[in-house]
C-alpha cells in the first residue's frame, strides 16, 4: 500500500499585523490604532497611496499595506488641512487597509492618529527609508504568506547546496545527517520540513518543529544538534536545491548507472533535481550524498562527467575503427 | 569439472556506428544483470565482467570489432541470446 500522499499544498496561517513587530529589522513601532494589530495581512503587496491622496481612487487597492513615504508625507503635511485632502485620507482609513506605515521616521499630524484610532487601523512608523523598508517587508511577507508543503526528511546545507534527504523510516536519514555534520556540513532540520515557494523560482526549506535542531538517533534517543555541534553546524533555513532519495536496496529496481540524464521532482511547481540512492549495509551514505552534491555542483557549472566520459570513449573508438 | 557446468560461448561483431559506448553498455549490463549466470566479455585478450558497466566500457569495443561472450550458469543461454539481440538491433541506435 502506498501511503505517500499527493503533494498537499497548504495555505499559510493568518498573518496578523502584530507579527510585523516581531521582525526587528523593520524597526516598527505602533503610533495609533492598536486594535488594528489583529487585522490579517493577506497579500505581500504594498501600495504607496500617492494617487489616492490626490483624489484618484480608480485603482485603489485597500487590501494592501499602505506606505506613506517622504513624498506622501511632504504632500500631506502641506495639504492635509484642505477639505478634499482630508476626505481622501479619511477614505483610505475608512476602507480598512491592513495597516498604514510611515517611513523615514516622519512624525504624524494629529489627524492621522485620530483616523487610525477611529477606524481601528494600525498606524506604524519605521525609521527606514521607503525602498529599504518595502524590500525588507516584501522579503518577510513573501515567505510568510506563500503556500507551502510539508515533507518528511532531513534538510542539510552541504557545500552550500540545500539538500533534502528523503526515504522511508529507518533507512538511515538521521544517521546520515549526523555523519554529514561530523564532516562539517550544516544541519537545518530533521523529520518534518516546511518548504515554501519564494519569487516562484526557488523554494526555501525550514524545520516544522517548534523545538528546532533535534533529531532521534536509534539506540540513543533524542539529541539536540545545536548543543552537540554548536552554532556553526546549524542554520534556520536554506534554499532547496537538490533531493537525495534513499531507498532500501531492491534487486528488481533499475538504479541510475550512467548519470547522463538526471530526473527531477516537482515541488510547488519548481523542478528540483533528484538522485535516488539505494541503501544496503556497507554503503557509506553520507559520502554518497556528498558525491551527489558535488556532481550537482559540477552540472550547475556546465560539467557533465558521464557525458564527457562517453564523448571521449566514442572518439577513441572512432579512431580505432579508422586504423 | 562440475557436471552441472553450462558454459555457452558466442562471438559477435559490434554493428552500431558509435560502438559499445555508455548507453549500449548500460543496455547490455541491464539485459543480463538479473540472470542467474556469470558473463564475461573478451576483446583482444582482455576479459570484462559483463555485469559491470565500467568493465564493459573499458573494452571500448568500436564498430566492426569482435567480442567473445562467455556465460556460465543456468541462464547462460538466455544471456547469450539477450546480448545477441541487442548487438543485432544495434542497441536501437543508427
Amino acid at each position: 500500500m502506498n501511503l505517500q500522499k499527493e503533494e498537499r499544498i497548504l495555505r499559510s496561517d493568518p498573518f496578523p499585523v502584530r507579527k510585523l513587530l516581531d521582525f526587528s529589522d523593520l524597526h516598527l513601532r505602533v503610533l495609533a490604532g492598536e486594535e488594528g494589530l489583529n487585522q490579517t495581512i493577506l497579500l505581500p503587496e504594498l501600495n504607496r497611496p500617492a494617487l489616492e491622496l490626490s483624489g484618484f481612487f480608480e485603482k485603489w487597492r485597500p487590501n494592501r499595506i499602505q506606505i506613506l513615504g517622504s513624498g506622501e508625507m511632504a504632500y500631506l503635511l502641506s495639504k492635509h488641512e484642505e477639505p478634499s485632502v482630508h476626505e481622501y485620507v479619511e477614505r483610505i482609513f475608512a476602507s480598512h487597509p491592513p495597516c498604514v506605515v510611515i517611513t523615514n521616521n516622519f512624525d504624524p499630524f494629529p489627524e492621522l492618529l485620530h483616523l487610525a484610532e477611529t477606524f481601528h487601523v494600525a498606524l506604524l512608523q519605521s525609521e527606514l527609508h521607503t525602498t529599504q523598508f518595502t524590500k525588507r517587508l516584501w522579503d518577510h511577507l513573501e515567505i510568510e504568506l506563500s503556500p507551502y508543503v510539508v515533507k518528511r526528511g532531513v534538510m542539510m546545507d552541504i557545500f552550500n547546496v540545500g539538500v533534502l534527504i528523503t526515504g522511508p523510516s529507518s533507512v538511515g536519514k538521521s544517521e546520515s545527517a549526523l555523519e554529514l555534520m561530523h564532516k562539517g556540513h550544516t544541519f537545518v532540520a530533521d523529520d518534518l520540513i516546511t518548504i515554501r515557494g519564494a519569487q516562484s523560482s526557488k523554494v526555501i526549506a525550514t524545520g516544522h518543529s517548534p523545538v528546532p535542531y533535534h533529531m532521534e538517533i536509534r539506540g540513543i534517543g533524542i539529541i539536540d544538534a545545536a548543543r552537540m555541534y554548536g552554532p556553526r553546524a546549524i542554520r534556520q533555513y536554506k534554499q532547496l536545491d537538490l533531493i537525495v532519495s534513499l531507498e532500501d536496496w531492491d534487486a528488481d529496481t533499475d538504479y541510475e548507472r550512467l548519470g547522463i540524464d538526471r530526473p527531477t521532482t516537482q515541488i510547488l511547481g519548481i523542478d528540483i533535481p533528484c538522485y535516488t540512492i539505494p541503501v544496503k549495509p556497507g554503503r557509506n551514505i553520507s559520502t554518497i550524498v556528498e558525491v551527489a552534491v558535488l556532481d550537482h555542483k559540477l552540472r550547475e557549472s556546465g560539467v557533465f562527467m558521464a557525458k564527457e566520459f562517453d564523448e571521449t570513449l566514442i572518439k577513441i573508438m572512432q579512431k580505432r575503427e579508422g586504423r | 569439472m562440475s557436471e552441472h557446468s553450462n558454459i555457452k560461448e558466442a562471438t559477435f561483431t559490434i554493428l552500431n556506428e558509435l560502438g559499445l559506448h555508455a548507453r549500449p553498455a548500460m543496455l547490455l549490463v541491464k539485459s543480463i544483470s538479473r540472470l542467474d549466470c556469470t558473463v564475461l566479455i573478451e576483446k583482444e585478450g582482455f576479459e570484462a565482467d559483463a555485469k559491470s558497466i565500467m568493465g564493459v566500457l573499458t573494452l571500448a569495443a568500436e564498430k566492426g570489432s569482435q567480442i567473445i561472450v562467455r556465460a556460465d550458469g543456468p541462464d547462460a543461454e538466455k544471456a547469450i541470446e539477450a546480448i545477441h539481440l541487442l548487438i543485432h538491433d544495434k542497441f536501437g541506435e543508427d
